[in-house]
């Protein structure tokens, strides 16, 4: 809804303060071009019409399966993919005159605009070694945005990259080494202090501990958490593992095939899920109990393909609930609780099962 | 009752590379129980993987088994199925190339690996990763997969061609791929990543192999998909009484899917016991540590931290003293945990550690 999403920025002030990030009628489709003239045949709807929203101070969590949208959504709102249709709003630091938040539409930005803005929204990437170019040093790498912003690298930058590295957990003696020279958990906070170099306010972290073992895995997530009481920060925390998702997040989305089932508060969505995939999906987690039995929901099928999706829900082939209205209608995304939002006809009779 | 299949005994395996020797595996032994799983679990470098390794002889060079026994106890059935013959191989002595163990890798070993996608190993040439595919484990992209099945069980038992594809077809319908029939022409890429690894696994098990070693089969996957694997390596192992070595790092496959679990740290195991009790009373403080690292679903608590293992794996050439895991133990006794090197503990019911805190009592 391009058109009529316009909101008024006074009206939008009243009603959503806290919102820093807003996210409408988002999609990317990807075109599958085919034949000597690259004819169009198809789009693969990799993000296909997700809206949320992330406070500010908050981390949301967007889980799913491999394919399910996620990390492209990371990407489509921080503007690396040019998206289809949609609107991403930000409440802007930089670009207001009068140090109050300015409310900007990511997605229509002049250029000189959108570059100033990517100061406020960085991102953590998930593969600790091909993040980092190698023939960089750690002070080059985590340098480089703040002198793509027209910092120059005298002496005072570097006291804001020594202070930076000494945050995350290494030495100023690291500065001049490469990232071979570290393991995968200390690459990792090479990635982070360079997301947060320029000081956002969101940081979009897309699967930074899946490369990880546990005991790295926990200390990277302490020292983001640690981060985000320091610089007051908003996470997008993309990530397949539920577990990891539910200790990091206040709130947790549930994408499956490019749209968003489920979003609610993540206590409330692990205990009482209202989408019956977040319900499979929570059931098909081994648990690290070995007392723990339950009746496993083990889900038929594979996650559907995002290029030919079925008709109506496209959960409803895998779905044991499923009736006649699952395939023949969309359904809507809309808040059945306070601040629980579901794409599910049957949400109100269902009764689902949490952890 | 419990009937051991291979029995590895104080098993070393060193690299010997140009800055030094590096103790892959470091004393190492432990017992894999007929038609049971074992669960062997530890961070990247602990030696899991080569431990896997060693029992096929197939350590990469310059790996060598130093010291040691892999003990096979072999049950061959005659071709009628009718007579039984025992028989038990020390597999650490075996010709790597020979063909004895080439019968046994395999046949009656039979091993599934990690995706290929995730597989590749820094330390590895490309060449290694190419010999490897083409002798056994992976899925080789140019063929088509029922052929692929058919060649092994051919390969194992005395079975024609046509009797081959026939197999094929039924083990590839046995792990849950729809339309066997078809699928049986299909190339690798034509099949999804989960399709695939179901695919390893009917391979794996097309010989009846006596044993399976999984090698962190479903790390590549997504949960509904290894939900699906996990359970069909469960009804496999029933109905064929075959035991599993189940390779990997994630705690909550490990709870579901074996009974018995190692616990290995820089080479060296360092403890052993029932799961049960493993998770609920874990004795080492390594083990202690590790459980209590991963966050549990189901059970925030608003602001909570997780707790962690601190500093980090020791450098495999500059080992510590004593007991390998004191610099970053919580529970360092200093003047007795740098100095001297813990042995081998029962600590309880079929429970053992290697650890200090347990050898007085």
């Amino acid at each position: 809804m391009p058109a009529e999403g316009q909101v008024q920025p006074a009206q939008a002030n009243a009603k959503n303060n806290n919102y820093l990030l807003e996210v409408k009628g988002l999609k990317k489709y990807f075109p599958i071009q085919k034949g000597l003239l690259r004819r169009t045949v198809g789009y693969v709807k990799a993000v296909d019409d997700i809206s949320f929203f992330v406070r500010e101070g908050e981390t949301l969590g967007l889980v799913g399966e491999s394919g399910c949208g996620k990390s492209t959504a990371g990407r489509t709102i921080i503007h690396l993919y040019e998206p289809t249709a949609g609107e991403v709003l930000f409440n802007s630091r930089i670009l207001s005159s009068d140090g109050t938040r300015q409310r900007v539409n990511l997605l229509d930005l002049p250029p000189n605009q959108l570059k100033a803005i990517r100061r406020e929204i960085s991102m953590v990437f998930q593969d600790p070694i091909n993040s980092l170019n190698p023939r960089m040093t750690v002070s080059d790498i985590v340098a480089e945005p703040m002198i793509i912003h027209g910092f120059s690298m005298d002496s005072e930058t570097e006291a804001v990259i020594i202070r930076l590295l000494e945050r995350v957990g290494l030495r100023s003696d690291h500065l001049r080494r490469y990232p071979h020279e570290f393991s995968g958990g200390q690459r990792q906070r090479i990635g982070i202090a360079r997301a947060l170099s320029l000081n956002p306010s969101l940081v979009i972290c897309d699967e930074p501990v899946s490369a990880l073992d546990v005991s790295i895995q926990a200390q990277t997530l302490n020292l983001l958490q640690d981060l985000q009481k320091d610089f007051n920060l908003s996470y997008i925390f993309i990530a397949h593992d539920l577990s990891v998702v539910e200790h990091i997040s206040d709130r947790v989305a549930v994408m499956y095939v490019g749209k968003v089932a489920e979003i609610a508060d993540a206590e409330d969505l692990y205990s009482s899920p209202l989408h019956p995939y977040t319900e499979a999906l929570l059931s098909a987690v081994p648990k690290a109990d070995p007392l723990y039995k339950s009746d496993r929901i083990v889900m038929q099928g594979e996650v559907a393909d995002p290029s030919n999706p079925p008709s109506g829900c496209y959960f409803h082939p895998r779905c044991q609930y499923a009736k006649d209205i699952c395939k023949l209608k969309t359904p809507e995304f809309r808040e059945l609780k306070p601040d629980h939002f579901v794409a599910c006809h049957r949400a109100e009779e269902l009764k689902l099962e949490g952890i | 009752m419990s009937e051991p299949l291979i029995e590895v005994k104080d098993l070393r395996v060193e690299f010997d590379v140009r800055a030094g020797i590096v103790k892959a595996v470091d004393g190492l032994s432990m017992t894999v129980n007929r038609g049971k799983t074992l669960g062997v679990i530890g961070e990247s470098g602990c030696g899991k993987s080569i431990t896997a390794r060693a029992i096929l002889n197939m350590i990469p060079k310059p790996g060598k088994i130093t010291h040691g026994e892999i003990i096979y106890h072999r049950r061959l059935k005659s071709d009628d199925g009718l007579t039984q013959m025992d028989d038990i191989i020390d597999l650490a002595k075996t010709d790597p190339d020979g063909k004895l163990i080439r019968q046994i890798r395999g046949g009656e070993i039979g091993m599934i690996f990690q995706e290929p996608m995730s597989s590749l190993t820094p330390v590895f040439t490309a060449g290694t990763h190419i010999n490897e595919a083409v002798s056994l484990h992976h899925l080789i992209p140019i063929r088509k997969v029922g052929d692929q099945i058919a060649e092994k069980v051919m390969a194992h038992r005395k079975v024609t061609k046509e009797e081959a594809r026939v197999i094929a077809i039924e083990m590839l319908h046995r792990v849950g791929i729809p339309k066997p029939d078809q699928r049986v022409d299909s190339y690798p890429h034509q099949l999804s990543g989960g399709q695939r690894q179901r695919v390893m696994i009917a391979i794996a098990l097309s010989c009846e192999p006596s044993m399976l070693i999984a090698d962190e089969p479903t790390t590549a996957l997504d949960v509904s998909i290894e939900a699906q694997i996990l359970d069909i390596m469960r009804d496999l192992q029933q109905s064929v009484n075959m035991a599993i070595m189940f390779i990997t790092h994630n705690l909550g496959v490990i709870s579901s899917m074996a009974e018995e679990i190692v616990v290995m740290y820089m080479g060296k195991a360092v403890e052993q016991g029932k799961v049960i009790e493993i998770f609920q009373n874990p004795k080492h403080p390594y083990t202690q540590a590790l459980l209590r690292s991963i966050p549990k679903l189901g059970k925030k608590a608003a602001g909570e931290r997780l707790a962690t293992i601190s500093g980090m794996v020791p450098d495999p050439f500059n080992l510590p003293t004593g007991c390998v895991f004191h610099p970053r133990c919580p529970l360092f006794m200093p003047g007795k945990c740098d100095k001297v090197v813990p042995k081998w503990t029962k600590v309880g019911d079929e429970h053992w550690a290697n650890c200090l805190l347990y050898e007085e009592a």
